[in-house]
């Protein structure tokens, strides 16, 4: 080992002002989705089907979900992949195209206008993603390092891309006959590829990556992750040939199998990197992240009783309902609201801070945003999902409508740190 | 932890020095993380050189790490340039902690 001259600037990030526009929309977009949710109570308790829910599902799914996704991915894939992103002007055009078109897509969706306005929203969100997936791709390319992490996160987003093309012919469909089917009959094809592909896979990706990294834990399984790889892929492909080969409903057992299996081992991953680990004291916000990663194996189970249940309507509504729910509000929402506090400080602190450490005495990431609001946020949140759950089942509009305002407080109280923190600006002494 | 160097009395006021250097996410300093290998000095040119490791490559947090690390060594050592070079070779591990650290992170 020789010393020699400085080589720090190797290690350069990709840059805050290039990120944080993501975190800000999805913040925003969630309290949106709340708010929504109060209004729209009732419509819950009806078939899924109808333009109020499509629409809430999509300002949670690409406005929430997506945008912080493609903030956090852009963030942490020089992380898995040991070298820069590939362009930071194809991420800020990301940016540019889904921000547009995901309130436009929305707005259709709500007036259940399929006219001009959705097939271009659906269009300029499908080129975002098509970008998205290109700079993912010549990043892992050029950095020439395989990697198991990675190649989650690239195949992910190629099953975005099948979601996202799924989700526009599904669009231009209802003008022009472009599908042998209605667009309707598309929707658990374009569910499942989008909730187990794009999100199941992601989570896991880059999970299995960060977990151990946050908890300074020695386990390491590269065997196990390709074996849940391959079991979700394939998983998926078996769902794709049976869903379009029309197979009788109770086959997809099969590929729904696959896919608990794998959610089981990454359970196993996580439990064994949390008994590993170096760090004794976990921090709540890898808690929380935690609790949902074991929550995802619910809406596994929820969704093979709607396979074995197949002669009660309102019990399958009730089931369906109560499947997007805990997907969305418990396995995504909680991660998103746990990591966002493992990463955004982070970046803003490297952002202010990053040149003056040393010089002066600084706060730690922590330190700039509040922690008691974090508190109660999560303890809020955690009540709105009890009570939620409560009013899904038992079919009570008024717990409902409680339930989505606790929601409401706890998104404003996200907001407030997300937003503390953009717009935090250095302060030495 | 084992820091190499070519001044030991010099290397004490350095060691001391990057002991206030902080991994932000773990908040553990980055000397009893084992992540400081080598502490050179060269009077000549008047530059001490720090040879040091990161938990993993492309740490997020690792160019304020080395920044830190930096400005720490030019205010300890007034009027010599400090320079930062990274190796991953060998790789930091749990085993590189030291008992501090092991303390620290309620290991010990």
């Amino acid at each position: 080992m020789i010393a020699g001259q400085s080589n720090i600037s190797r290690l350069a990030n990709t840059p805050a002002k290039a990120i944080t526009p993501f975190f800000a929309y999805a913040a925003i977009s969630f309290a949106i989705a709340c708010l929504m949710l109060i209004f729209s109570a009732e419509a819950l308790l009806r078939h899924y089907l109808n333009p109020e829910i499509i629409a809430i599902t999509h300002v949670l799914t690409l406005g929430w979900v997506t945008m912080i996704i493609f903030g956090a991915v852009n963030q942490l894939l020089p992380v898995l992949i040991e070298s820069g992103i590939y362009s930071i002007k194809l991420i800020f055009i990301t940016f540019a195209f889904s921000s547009v078109a995901i309130p436009m897509l929305v707005y259709s969706f709500y007036n259940f206008n399929m006219g001009n306005l959705a097939m271009f929203s659906a269009l300029l969100l499908l080129t975002s993603i098509f970008i998205f997936l290109v700079n993912i791709a010549l990043s892992i390319y050029r950095s020439k390092t395989e990697n198991i992490h990675a190649i989650f996160v690239f195949t992910s987003a190629i099953w975005l891309l099948v979601t996202g093309v799924t989700g526009f012919l599904q669009v231009y469909n209802f003008s022009e006959v472009l599908l042998s089917n209605n667009s309707f009959y598309y929707l658990p094809f374009h569910a499942f590829s989008g909730i187990c592909g794009w999100f199941l896979l992601l989570v896991i990706g880059i999970g299995s990556r960060l977990i151990p990294m946050f908890l300074i834990s020695k386990y390491s399984n590269h065997k196990l992750l390709w074996t849940i790889f391959i079991l979700i892929n394939s998983g998926m492909v078996i769902f794709v040939f049976f869903f379009l080969k029309s197979f009788k409903t109770f086959w997809y057992f099969l590929p729904l199998s696959l896919v608990f299996i794998a959610v089981i081992m990454f359970g196993y991953f996580c439990l064994q990197s949390f008994k590993q680990r170096i760090r004794k004291v976990v921090e709540p916000q890898l808690k929380i992240s935690l609790i949902s990663v074991a929550s995802i194996a619910i809406p596994v189970i929820l969704i093979s009783c709607l396979i074995a249940i197949t002669n009660n309507l309102h019990f399958e509504l009730k089931l369906i309902s109560l499947y997007g729910f805990i997907v969305f509000f418990v396995c995504l929402s909680l991660l998103i609201l746990g990591m966002t506090f493992k990463t955004l400080p982070f970046i803003i602190w490297n952002k202010e801070y990053g040149k003056l450490a040393g010089k002066f005495q600084t706060p730690t990431p922590k330190e700039i945003y509040s922690n008691n609001i974090f508190n109660v946020m999560i303890v809020i949140y955690c009540f709105a999902i009890f009570a939620f759950t409560t009013g899904l089942i038992f079919s009570i509009i008024e717990i409902i409508q409680i339930a989505a305002s606790l929601m409401f407080i706890s998104s404003v109280l996200y907001n407030f740190n997300v937003f503390k923190l953009i717009f935090h600006k250095a302060k030495i002494s | 932890m084992n820091v190499l160097s070519n001044n030991n009395i010099k290397s004490e006021t350095g060691i001391n020095a990057l002991k206030e250097v902080m991994d932000p996410e773990i908040g553990l300093n980055i000397v009893d993380l084992g992540l400081v290998y080598e502490l050179n000095f060269d009077e000549e040119n008047k530059t001490v050189n720090l040879l040091m490791t990161l938990t993993t490559q492309y740490c997020p947090m690792g160019e304020s790490i080395c920044n830190s690390a930096k400005n720490k060594l030019e205010t300890a050592f007034e009027g010599y340039i400090a320079n930062v070079e990274l190796v991953f070779d060998p790789p930091w591990t749990f085993e590189s902690l030291s008992e501090e650290g092991r303390r620290f992170l309620g290991r010990i």
